[in-house]
């Protein structure tokens, strides 16, 4: 029994954590709100739940899923039910975040105590922000200031969320369903004296004048929608939102069947009749699935996925891996540094669990975009580090893997703020053959890069407090580095090959000096300068720690550096914030690299 | 005693092969693949390719002294130390036995990778189709490089066609020109240049041409565009000189003037213009329909397909193809990719390839990922029996 306790306690542990954030991602509303936001929706190209939708525009919006305050109890899909179907009181919840002190000071709530601020907050001074957006747009993303750049992101949040407001239905609109019963008994009426028009030209100017107002309603909310809801009734027809779909109606088109109990369930909602809204939905599904069969599979799938947050607990659980390590170092206790490893495998399971899930949501290889590079790197870094520790058992392995995990997915969690992270791939990228070798093999390599970089650092900071360390285990952290480096040359080359071949394929080009080859290309020289240096005995153990400390530099600069530069085939959006964290990144290794060449200098570790 | 200027040899090639060269050469190859990669900010691919990479030495002008000054070795003269580093660790040290095979291996695969792309950068030849729907057409345009054309257009039939490349374009040059009665000099050669016409601002205006639409052009030269999608006006004036060495006046020539100027002489018509050279096939392609998806409520490109009518060399039909993202056509030893689109959705461009060191990267990079796999196993094997 004691031989399966760590185990066992990171077991417990992480069913505990999962519960909480499961609960604490669900809804407390009476109303089946949980089995509504999993009504499939068209969004930037993709089916994906009204959950997912939810929790991106939080994302974006708030820079979080949750609440806090008087609203924390609001789940991300109460946030998006209050939108969609309940203006009124959406409007008074604080999900504008605004850090720039002169927007705020714009809005005149310069003594406000939060960084968050609601719609009615803003709605006074929108007139205002538009005139500047208006002008901000036109200038060269280049040229703009921090101050610009914040407002022109506000204005994007702003038209986020109205657009949200306007996609089931105009916002604050008293009686959806009553409005369109009008506006289909005005087509009855105008229609046919429109197609006479030269018999029957006394067309009362009030109905004209009433029907003129709701087109025009109907027209606004077309443009304006989030997303499209009406979903294909076959094969050929595409997916259309609430104002393109009550529209048609004009030309003659039949009724979509989802269009009344949509409206029918804003007005239960408002009343918050639990059991005929219920009903309405249970309809509604009824509906979907006798048409479509499987379309709500992947999203109920999707659905489950974002409740379990599994990169948000795999967070979690690779910081408890790390501080269970640090307490093993300070008590020298077997047991916790047992428990840690394990905290350590549960963390990577989970990680590989969600890994899986986007790969069945999204029927795509693990890395497409930016941010599953960012999970995918540290899954890499994290798999080898589990390895290593299991070859060499010294506790190094462990902890750059538990810290590589943590960094990675926090930042992967700041790329999801800018939007869905499961985008539909552009015409040259959509290859899953390319996309699973070349970027996969790329993307280890650039783990492996790290996670030699990382040992490196980890050794320097160990080297600082406890300077009599063993040669034996200095050797054995050289080998460790040596080996991760030869991993990194070999799938850095191999990938930056197949990228080639694929640009080959697509372009007729095998090389064609664009800055992400370019920077692949640096990171297999690198590596290849550091093995070729130590083949030579041009460095031993300590230019080998400090090199592939530089190898993090690169790797950097490669990963995220290359697409900065705003130019080529691989940028995907110049990221003004990432920018500085970048630097600030490679300052830190500049200082590791400093501090390593000043405290290994030691005669002992000279001759290793 | 006679082994000593074997020895001496012997020296040398130990030098050459030094590892220190070899570290030596990388990181310089890094250091030039970042500036150059940093380049790209400001300039266009193909203006650092040619300053950083295809290139010998990378060079810094002074313009106060009007002096090139090489201040890094470029891609060409790193490749080659590469080459001659290798060959030299291949005579001293290298180990022709099972263990040493797979370094062996992934040395030489990377020379030969090296060779492929020197074979690229010299022999393959890029070029562009721009196709309308239902257009039929048998020829590609360079991207960069401009001709000068001579176009007899007497016969009703067919046209004759003399074309000067670009690069002989040199002022005071003269050139006989076949199947015709004129030797052709060139006056001035801008590479590239704004073209306005003459306003009453221009005082003092010498016109650079006293036929065609020449005297009425103000020419400014300015400096070769560094930017990809911008394209150069070369404009270079000329004259015309008959059989007797008499003149028959001057022209004004550039890819900025879109017509082409006619003449009459000897009861023949001409036509004289710049435009993007061209590469002339014997087959032909019609653009038969394109087709450009969008992912649905998005701007997203899902796909774009050309489908295209092969005629061979007899104008015969010969048979329909798509082309499309990631499926090339390949053709007579040319390869056909579809790049990109014009407005409208109903013009198509694909890019040509001619490339004889297609191959290569293929080869040798899958014998230099096998290298690195043997020398992987070998290493891990020791590594184990060390363990165990």
């Amino acid at each position: 029994m004691k031989r399966f306790a760590p185990f066992i306690s990171s077991l417990v542990f992480l069913l505990l954590l999962t519960i909480s954030t499961y609960r604490s991602s669900s809804t407390h509303s009476s109303l089946a709100l949980e089995s509504w936001g999993k009504i499939p929706v068209l969004h930037e190209g993709r089916v994906k739940p009204l959950d997912s939708i939810a929790r991106s525009a939080l994302l974006t919006l708030r820079e979080k899923q949750s609440f806090s305050g008087p609203y924390s109890s609001l789940a991300p899909i109460d946030w998006l039910a209050k939108v969609l179907m309940n203006n009124e009181e959406s409007d008074k919840i604080p999900v504008f975040r605004i850090d720039h002190p002169d927007i705020i000071h714009l809005l005149n709530q310069e003594n406000s105590h939060s960084k968050y601020f609601s719609f009615e907050e803003i709605e006074p001074y929108l007139e205002k922000l538009r005139e500047q957006a208006v002008v901000i747009g036109e200038m060269e993303s280049k040229s703009r200031d921090a101050y610009q750049n914040a407002l022109l992101q506000l204005w994007e949040k702003v038209i986020l969320y109205t657009g949200l407001s306007h996609t089931l239905y105009i916002a604050n609109a008293e009686l959806p369903l009553d409005e369109l019963l009008l506006f289909e008994e005005g087509i009855k009426i105008i229609v046919p004296l429109w197609l006479n028009d030269g018999e029957h030209t006394e067309i009362d100017q009030r109905d004209q004048a009433l029907f003129q107002w709701f087109w025009e309603r109907y027209q606004f909310i077309s443009r304006a929608a989030h997303f499209q809801i009406l979903y294909p009734l076959s094969q050929d027809e595409e997916w259309k939102n609430m104002g393109s779909g009550i529209l048609s109606l004009i030309s003659g088109s039949e009724k979509h069947p989802a269009i009344d109990p949509i409206l029918t369930m804003i007005k239960h909602y408002r009343e918050s009749d639990k059991v005929a809204f219920q009903k309405t939905l249970d309809e509604y599904y009824f509906q979907v699935n006798s048409l479509q069969t499987g379309l709500s599979n992947s999203v109920r799938l999707e659905s489950f996925f974002n409740h379990i947050q599994p990169f948000y607990v795999s967070i979690v659980l690779y910081i408890c891996s790390f501080l269970l390590l640090m307490f093993t170092g300070l008590f020298e206790s077997h047991f916790l540094k047992k428990t840690s490893f394990s905290f350590l495998v549960t963390a990577c399971t989970l990680h590989t669990l969600g890994l899986i899930c986007r790969i069945i949501i999204e029927q795509r290889p693990p890395v497409t975009n930016l941010y599953s590079s960012a999970i995918f790197v540290g899954w890499g870094a994290v798999c080898l580090g589990i390895v290593l520790e299991r070859i060499y058992r010294n506790g190094l392995g462990s902890i750059v893997a538990s810290v590589l995990g943590c960094l990675t997915l926090i930042i992967a969690h700041h790329l999801s703020l800018q939007g869905d992270t499961m985008e539909v791939m552009r015409a040259v990228l959509d290859s899953n053959f390319w996309l699973s070798t070349h970027v996969v093999t790329v993307t280890l390599g650039y783990s492996a890069s790290f996670l030699a970089g990382f040992l490196a650092i980890a050794y320097v900071i160990r080297q600082c407090f406890s300077p009599q360390l063993d040669q034996a285990s200095s050797v054995s952290v050289g080998k460790m580095v040596y080996g991760i480096i030869c991993f990194s040359l070999f799938f850095s080359f191999v990938g930056t090959v197949l990228g080639g071949i694929w640009a080959d394929q697509s372009w007729g080009r095998f090389w064609g000096w664009d800055p992400k080859e370019n920077g692949a290309l640096m990171i297999v020289l690198w590596n290849a300068i550091i093995l070729h240096a130590r083949w030579g005995g041009m460095i031993k153990l300590r230019g080998t720690i400090l090199l592939a400390i530089v190898g993090n530099i690169i790797t950097s600069f490669s990963w995220f550096g290359v697409n900065m530069l705003g130019v080529g085939l691989h940028s995907y959006g110049f990221m003004e914030e990432a920018f500085f964290w970048l630097l600030a990144f490679m300052g830190t290794q500049v200082l590791f690299i400093a501090i390593g060449a000043f405290n290994l200098r030691s005669k002992k570790l000279k001759s290793l | 005693m006679n082994n000593r200027p074997q020895l001496k040899q012997f020296k040398i090639i130990q030098a050459l092969a030094s590892l220190r060269i070899t570290i030596a050469c990388l990181f310089c190859t890094i250091v030039l693949v970042l500036i150059g990669t940093l380049e790209q900010t400001d300039s266009g691919v193909f203006a650092v390719q040619e300053r950083y990479f295809r290139c010998w030495f990378v060079y810094w002008p002074i313009e106060s002294l009007d002096l090139n000054l090489a201040i890094f070795p470029g891609a060409y003269s790193l490749s080659v130390i590469f080459l001659i580093n290798l060959s030299a660790a291949t005579i001293s040290r290298f180990r022709f036995n099972r263990k040493g095979a797979g370094i062996l291996l992934i040395h030489f695969s990377l020379a030969f990778l090296l060779l492929g792309e020197l074979v690229t950068g010299l022999f393959s030849v890029e070029s562009q189709i721009t196709l309308e729907l239902g257009e039929v057409t048998n020829y590609s345009q360079s991207p960069h490089a401009k001709e000068l054309i001579l176009v007899d257009t007497t016969d009703p039939e067919y046209d004759q066609i003399v074309s000067i490349p670009e690069k002989l374009l040199r002022s005071g040059k003269r050139y006989k020109i076949p199947h015709s009665p004129f030797t052709l000099q060139v006056r001035h050669v801008f590479p590239n240049a704004e073209l306005s016409y003459r306003s009453e601002h221009d005082v003092g205006f010498t016109p650079l041409a006293n036929r065609g639409i020449g005297g009425e052009i103000v020419v400014r030269p300015v400096a070769p565009s560094q930017q990809d999608h911008i394209v150069d006006f070369l404009t270079v004036s000329i004259a015309l000189i008959d059989e007797q060495g008499r003149s028959l006046g001057t022209w004004l020539l550039s890819n900025g003037l879109s017509a082409s100027q006619v003449f009459s002489f000897s009861g023949h018509h001409y036509e004289l213009q710049i435009r993007r050279a061209r590469h002339y096939e014997e087959h032909s392609i019609q653009l038969s329909e394109f087709i450009h998806e969008i992912h649905a409520g998005t701007n997203v490109p899902k796909s774009f397909c050309s489908k295209i009518n092969l005629f061979n060399e007899k104008q015969e039909f010969d048979r329909e193809i798509s082309i499309s993202m990631n499926q090339p056509l390949h053709y007579k030893g040319k390869t056909y990719y579809q790049a990109s689109y014009g407005e409208g959705g109903n013009v198509s461009v694909l890019q040509v390839v001619e490339n004889p060191g297609k191959w290569v990267p293929y080869i040798s990079s899958s014998l230099v990922a096998i290298g690195l796999l043997m020398q992987f196993f070998s290493s891990l094997s020791q590594f184990r029996k060390k363990k165990g």
